[in-house]
């Protein structure tokens, strides 16, 4: 009988132990998906002499868009590359480019983007990922025709919104000599 | 991966020294009577004979309790397992396992709810007892292999708040938009899922009363294959745990020898 008691007791305790190491050990959650996908946007321009593609780069940039106070790009000088979010609760994010935001010239291009959302739930400890796919993407008019970078083309490379830097679109500017 | 695989080796380590270190003084005190000349002691045979063991030497049916215990103390899951495993001789058991896994629970503070219903899920593997050379036959130390399966649905679902100030509601707490503000409600309920995984097991069993046993068992789960929901990821799979790439399980089990 004293045998049973104490091997109770061991395999009690044994199990409490060893049971509370399996769970610290699957506590540990992999939450690496964190953090708001973007689009992410290469600039270029297109020699109309020897059709080249050439990367592009904008003296100063300022992005907003609509129905937002906030400013995304502020001011950004020697701009190659963009990196935007889209919107969550709508299907369609218009993006306001501009070009000389201090003086007030009102030199700016608008880029229209549709795109699908999805919220996809990933685990209790690491909550949620929103996956945003585009569908189209398209410019309006410049405001001025002599504007000097003036949005010509938006090609689509890769329609998933994502966090590791993979290009989504290409932004083709007026090529300027 | 390298702090799993640590505290892996602890648990093995710990149950080791468990194992080795408080059993003998245990054996030790049973066998305890008077002691006896050493010259009319009985020449020990530490080992049997293979060929005289017989090889079906019975059957054993035995209950999980680690899923309830575990649930009492405190676990999100709770699961119940019953366990028919075949003694040859003394050294292979073939073993099925079948049991039910549930989970009904709330994120804290972050509103979101994860339900599975009460959903079976089958092992079957088999165990090799280190210990079928020595005579004595009432211990065993094994390690095994288990194949593991469930077909379950699951239902995520996000609570929603109405903000009297600005009479609007936040239907996703956990999931605002920080640029144009607002979020999307999230509600998905019957997502269908399935997973196929492998256990490596290591346990000890014992006889503590005639035909019952008690043993408890360490298992790494890897992940073989799973089929999951278009809207998220399951978060607890019946018979697995936690839905990861791999995942430790314990086990402990009061076992019944059945008389044939």
């Amino acid at each position: 009988m004293r045998k049973i008691i104490h091997l109770l007791v061991i395999a009690v305790l044994a199990t409490v132990f060893i049971g509370s190491i399996c769970n610290s050990c699957t506590e540990i959650g992999n939450c690496s998906l964190d953090g708001r996908a973007l689009m992410y946007c290469n600039i270029y321009t297109i020699d109309p002499s020897t059709k080249e593609v050439i990367k592009d780069t904008i003296d100063t940039l300022t992005i907003t868009a609509l129905e937002t106070d906030s400013i995304i790009l502020n001011q950004d000088t020697k701009v190659t590359s963009l990196s935007l979010p889209l919107r969550y609760t709508k299907d369609t994010t218009i993006f306001v480019l501009r070009y000389n935001y201090s003086t007030k010239n009102n030199e700016m291009d608008t880029l229209y983007i549709v795109h699908k959302n999805a919220s996809y739930f990933i685990s209790m400890d690491c909550g949620y990922s929103m996956e945003q796919s585009i569908t189209s993407a398209k410019k309006g008019k410049s405001t001025r025709k002599t504007q000097k970078f003036q949005l010509d083309s938006v090609a689509i490379k890769n329609t998933d919104a994502n966090t590791d830097g993979t290009q989504n679109l290409q932004l083709f500017y007026k090529y300027r000599g | 991966m390298e702090h799993k695989i640590y505290s892996f080796s602890i648990s093995i380590a710990v149950s080791l020294v468990l194992l080795f270190c408080i059993a003998p003084p245990l054996a030790a005190q049973e066998s305890y009577t008077k002691p006896v000349p050493k010259r009319e002691q009985p020449r020990k045979v530490p080992f049997v004979n293979p060929d005289t063991i017989p090889f079906y030497k019975g059957m054993y049916v035995g209950v999980d309790l680690y899923g309830l215990g575990s649930h009492i103390l405190g676990s999100d899951f709770i699961s119940g397992e019953v366990r028919a495993i075949a003694n040859l001789k003394n050294k292979f058991f073939p073993t099925i396992e079948l049991g039910m896994g549930k989970t009904n629970t709330w994120g804290d503070d972050t509103g979101i709810h994860y339900k599975v219903s009460p959903t079976p899920y089958i092992r079957i593997g088999i165990d090799y007892n280190t210990m079928h050379k020595k005579k004595d036959q009432d211990n065993f130390v094994y390690v095994g292999l288990r194949y593991g399966f469930t077909s379950f649905k699951y239902d995520v679902t996000q609570a929603s708040f109405y903000d009297p100030i600005w009479k609007e509601y936040i239907y996703n707490t956990e999931q605002k938009d920080d640029i144009w503000g607002g979020s999307i409600p999230y509600n998905h309920t019957g997502m269908k899922a399935s997973m196929h995984w492998f256990e490596l097991v290591f346990g000890v069993k014992t006889k503590i009363y005639k035909n019952f046993c008690m043993g408890w068992s360490l298992r790494m789960k890897y992940k073989i294959s799973a089929s999951i929901g278009n809207y998220g990821d399951p978060w607890y799979v019946p018979g697995y745990g936690k839905y990861q790439a791999h995942s430790v399980g314990l086990t402990y089990s009061l076992i019944y020898k059945l008389p044939f």
